[in-house]
Parts: structure tokens; C-alpha cells; sequence
């Protein structure tokens, strides 16, 4: 049998999950395939019906298929015990649950860093932001020339009102 | 306990802490335009219908956009009485007002408004400074059909949640004011439209993260039977556009006067729109769109009536 079978079965530790994904790949697999077929063919050359009352050549029958098959180079690697196979089943299912947990941890405190600090509009001092007055005007330009600002504040809002500067490059 | 089942149980909870870590807050950035004047000549009988387009945003349908919050100390009343008295002004028209949802991640936030025959882009680039301040960069521009349009004001503010920020300017010889106020939105009145998504290439996500400009529009037409008997409202839709920027739908999310509904979609039904670009290749965009009528300005005692 091919390695994906072999993943299928020793990965998946949920038994209606791996039947149903090794009866998928079985049916999409050319070498499975084959390989089932063969020994379907061996297992009906084996069994004999009631109504065949002689089997002279039963045997010339199937055993070119048993020699081509026994000559194949095996791909399946024996002397695993169900144990082992039991425990490697385990500690996969364990180490996929804590790579996503801690590939969920570690996008999400990538992201929050990203969102808070960084980015394209980025232009304030640190020092600006700990302050933290009711508003503050960084740039402003009318009309695509530097302009003044003058802000008024009352309890419920700040009115800024922004001028065109006659000195270029003056903000207050 | 089975041991397949105690591993089950482990993920499910996994995923449900990921999914709490996640969360984010949202945002609503309420916008108003206000337009002053000094000498007492009213403006408000020159644009009897405001268009708005946003690319996201959010408003409680069964209210009137520009009523929606129309109460309280911050209210578009009080806020105009307050505005007169600082800058002494004769007449202040309340132009337009938006809610547009900020999910926090966004790096930018799209509004058009479309009043007397010009259009103005108004771009927002907000980000979260700490829990309570939150830096916001402005643009204004009026529309030419290039793609820089004309710069009208550019600026970069810091402003603490729940408190409100009016952006003042002069342009052509009017006062322009934008207020602006930035809300924590609870979970449960997020999402209260339920659009389903378009077919095409992107997802309705994408598609509505773009907000194409027009590129020929056609100003609805304002009831007879309204003006007769003085009736103002506004309509709330929500438009689809096909690769080619042509309007192909355009579905009614809520109306004050079904009259004005239909006046307000024959006329978007023309509109084409400069093709949306999304990854060198043109795609359809959806987007929502409010058009108020108005015979005159609102004053503050008529707007309050209205709520």
C-alpha cells in the first residue's frame, strides 16, 4: 500500500473519520487500486462455490499473481506493533493541536502589535499619544498649501478652524 | 470519556478562545457637513437634493439618516446653535450627515456627497492610538473627473472617543464646517442591514470596500405631489454597479415617502460610474447611497419635530 494510507491510518485517531478518508483514497488511488483488485482476485480464486466440484487448475490460476505480488518491492514497512502505531497516532493528533494553538496565540499577538503601532498613517510622536489631550492638529493644508489652525473648545466639542497661512510651514 | 470526543471538546474550545481573541471593536464615525454664511443670504433653496455614497457604513433604517441622532447634547440642533453663536453666523445649512462603520482595521473610510452639481470625495484614514484617542487623517476634494481632483483641505487630527471635532474652512468665499465624532458601536446594532452578497469576482466584502466615482449623473427629480404639500425625507439604498460601472440594481433599504423612493431610483438607475480597478482588472462594486430631499433649510425646532 502507498504512504498516504499508511499517513491515514497511523494520523487519524477518530475511527469514522479514517474509514472514511482511506475509502476515498482507495477509490482515487491507481496503486491501491490495484492492489485491491489483486487480492480480490485471489481471494475469489481461493474460494470455491458449491456448485465447482472439481479445481484442477486452481492452482496455475492464481499463482502467477501470488509470485508478480510477492515480487514486488514493499512499500509497507512491518514489525510495527499496534502499540506503537497507537502511539504515534496520539502524538501526532497532539502535536497538530498545539502547533494551531500556538500558531492561533502568536498570529494574534502579531496582529494586535500591527494594529496599535505600525502601519501606513503612522506619523505621531510617542510622547503625543501619552499626553492625550481632548484634540490635537498634526498637519492641515487648504487647498494643497500649508494652513493655520485655531481651536476653540467648549464642553461638548472642539471647533478648529483652519486658515490659509500666509508663512509657509506655520501650524498653532 | 472516549479519548476522540475529549479531543473534540479540547479544539472546540480552542476555537472559541480564537475566535474571542479576535474580536475587535467597531466604530461608528458619525460625519456632518455644515455650509455658513455671515451676510444672511440663506444657500439652502440651491440644492434641494444632497446624494451621499459611502462604502461602508451603518444607519438604523427605520429613522432618517439626517435624524438619526437628533438628540442630546450633540445633536445636528445643538450643534448648529452652537456653531452660529461661535462664528456668528447669519444662515447654517446642515448639508449632510453619515454614520460609517470602522471595524478598527480599515485604513481608509470613503464618502461621496453630490449637492449642486458637484461632487466631493471625502476620504477618512482612521487608526487606534490607545483606547481612547484615535489619530484621523482628512481629505477633501471636489471632483474635476481627473483622478486627483482639486485639493480643498488636507489634515491630520488626534481626538478622544465621544468627543466631537468641527473641522472649519473657507471655500469660495462660504464657511465650510465637518464634524466629526467617533463612537464605540455595540455589537447588536452592527450589522443591522442585511445585504446579501453579489455574484461576480470579488466577494460582497471586497466589492464593497470600494467606492467608484460617477462618472455621469442625473439629479432625481423632486415630487410634484411633494412639493405641493411640502413634504421632505430621504431614501436609503444600496447600489450594485457591473464591471463596465453601469448601475445594473439598485435596491431600496428604506424610505420616509415612497414618492421620493421612486423619484430617487429612476434617477440612480441612470448613473454609470468610472470602472472600479481591483488587481488590474475591472469589477463590480456595491455600495450605499442616501438622497435627502429638502424644500428648505431645517431649522432646529422643525428638525426636532422630526424625530
Amino acid at each position: 500500500m502507498c504512504k498516504i494510507y499508511k499517513f491515514l491510518y497511523a494520523a487519524i485517531p477518530i475511527r469514522k473519520w479514517k474509514s472514511a478518508l482511506i475509502r476515498r483514497h482507495f477509490e482515487r488511488c491507481p496503486y491501491c487500486a490495484e492492489e485491491i483488485i489483486i487480492k480480490d482476485h485471489v481471494v475469489r480464486a481461493f474460494f470455491k462455490p458449491d456448485w465447482i466440484r472439481e479445481t484442477p487448475n486452481l492452482w496455475p490460476q492464481i499463482r502467477p499473481k501470488i509470485i508478480s505480488r510477492e515480487n514486488r518491492p514493499k512499500t509497507f514497512r512491518p514489525g510495527i506493533s499496534p502499540w506503537q502505531l497507537l502511539a504515534r497516532r496520539w502524538s501526532l493528533a497532539a502535536a497538530a493541536a498545539a502547533f494551531l494553538f500556538l500558531g492561533a496565540i502568536g498570529f494574534f499577538i502579531l496582529r494586535r502589535n500591527d494594529h496599535k503601532i505600525s502601519g501606513p498613517e503612522s506619523s505621531l510622536p510617542k510622547d503625543l499619544i501619552a499626553a492625550a489631550p481632548r484634540v490635537q492638529v498634526i498637519s492641515a493644508e487648504l487647498g494643497g498649501m500649508r494652513a493655520k489652525a485655531y481651536i476653540y473648545q467648549t464642553r461638548t466639542a472642539s471647533f478648529i478652524w483652519i486658515a490659509p497661512s500666509k508663512e509657509p510651514g506655520e501650524l498653532r | 470519556m472516549k479519548k476522540p470526543f475529549a479531543i473534540m471538546i479540547f479544539l472546540g474550545i480552542l476555537s472559541l478562545a480564537c475566535i474571542g481573541a479576535f474580536a475587535q471593536d467597531n466604530y461608528i464615525i458619525e460625519s456632518r457637513l455644515f455650509r455658513g454664511t455671515n451676510d444672511g443670504d440663506s444657500l439652502a433653496q440651491g440644492s434641494p437634493v444632497i446624494i451621499t455614497s459611502f462604502s461602508d457604513t451603518w444607519f438604523v433604517p427605520s429613522k432618517a439618516p439626517l435624524s438619526a441622532s437628533s438628540a442630546g447634547p450633540n445633536s445636528v440642533s445643538a450643534m448648529k446653535a452652537e456653531l452660529a453663536n461661535i462664528y456668528k453666523l447669519k444662515t447654517l445649512d446642515h448639508i449632510n450627515s453619515a454614520q460609517i462603520l470602522w471595524d478598527g482595521k480599515k485604513e481608509s473610510l470613503n464618502e461621496a456627497i453630490l449637492f449642486e452639481g458637484n461632487l466631493y470625495p471625502i476620504h477618512l484614514y482612521p487608526k487606534t492610538l490607545d483606547g481612547r484617542t484615535i489619530s484621523l487623517k482628512i481629505d477633501v476634494r471636489r471632483d474635476t473627473g481627473q483622478e486627483e481632483g482639486v485639493k480643498i483641505l488636507n489634515t491630520e487630527i488626534t481626538l478622544n472617543l465621544d468627543d466631537p471635532v468641527v473641522l472649519g474652512f473657507p471655500l469660495n468665499g462660504q464657511s465650510y464646517f465637518l464634524s466629526l465624532e467617533v463612537k464605540k458601536a455595540s455589537g447588536a446594532e452592527v450589522g443591522r442591514i442585511a445585504i446579501k452578497p453579489g455574484e461576480g469576482e470579488l466577494n460582497w466584502r471586497q466589492a464593497r470596500s470600494i467606492l467608484p466615482q460617477p462618472a455621469f449623473t442625473v439629479t432625481p427629480t423632486y415630487p410634484e405631489k411633494c412639493k405641493k404639500e411640502n413634504i421632505q425625507g430621504w431614501v436609503a439604498l444600496y447600489v450594485f454597479t457591473n464591471i463596465e460601472g453601469k448601475v445594473i440594481r439598485v435596491r431600496i433599504l428604506g424610505s420616509s415617502h415612497p414618492d421620493l423612493a421612486k423619484s430617487a431610483v429612476e434617477a440612480i438607475r441612470q448613473w454609470t460610474y468610472r470602472p472600479v480597478i481591483w488587481k488590474g482588472k475591472p469589477v463590480q462594486s456595491e455600495f450605499y447611497m442616501t438622497v435627502d430631499f429638502r424644500l428648505r433649510d431645517l431649522n432646529p425646532s422643525a428638525e426636532d419635530s422630526e424625530k
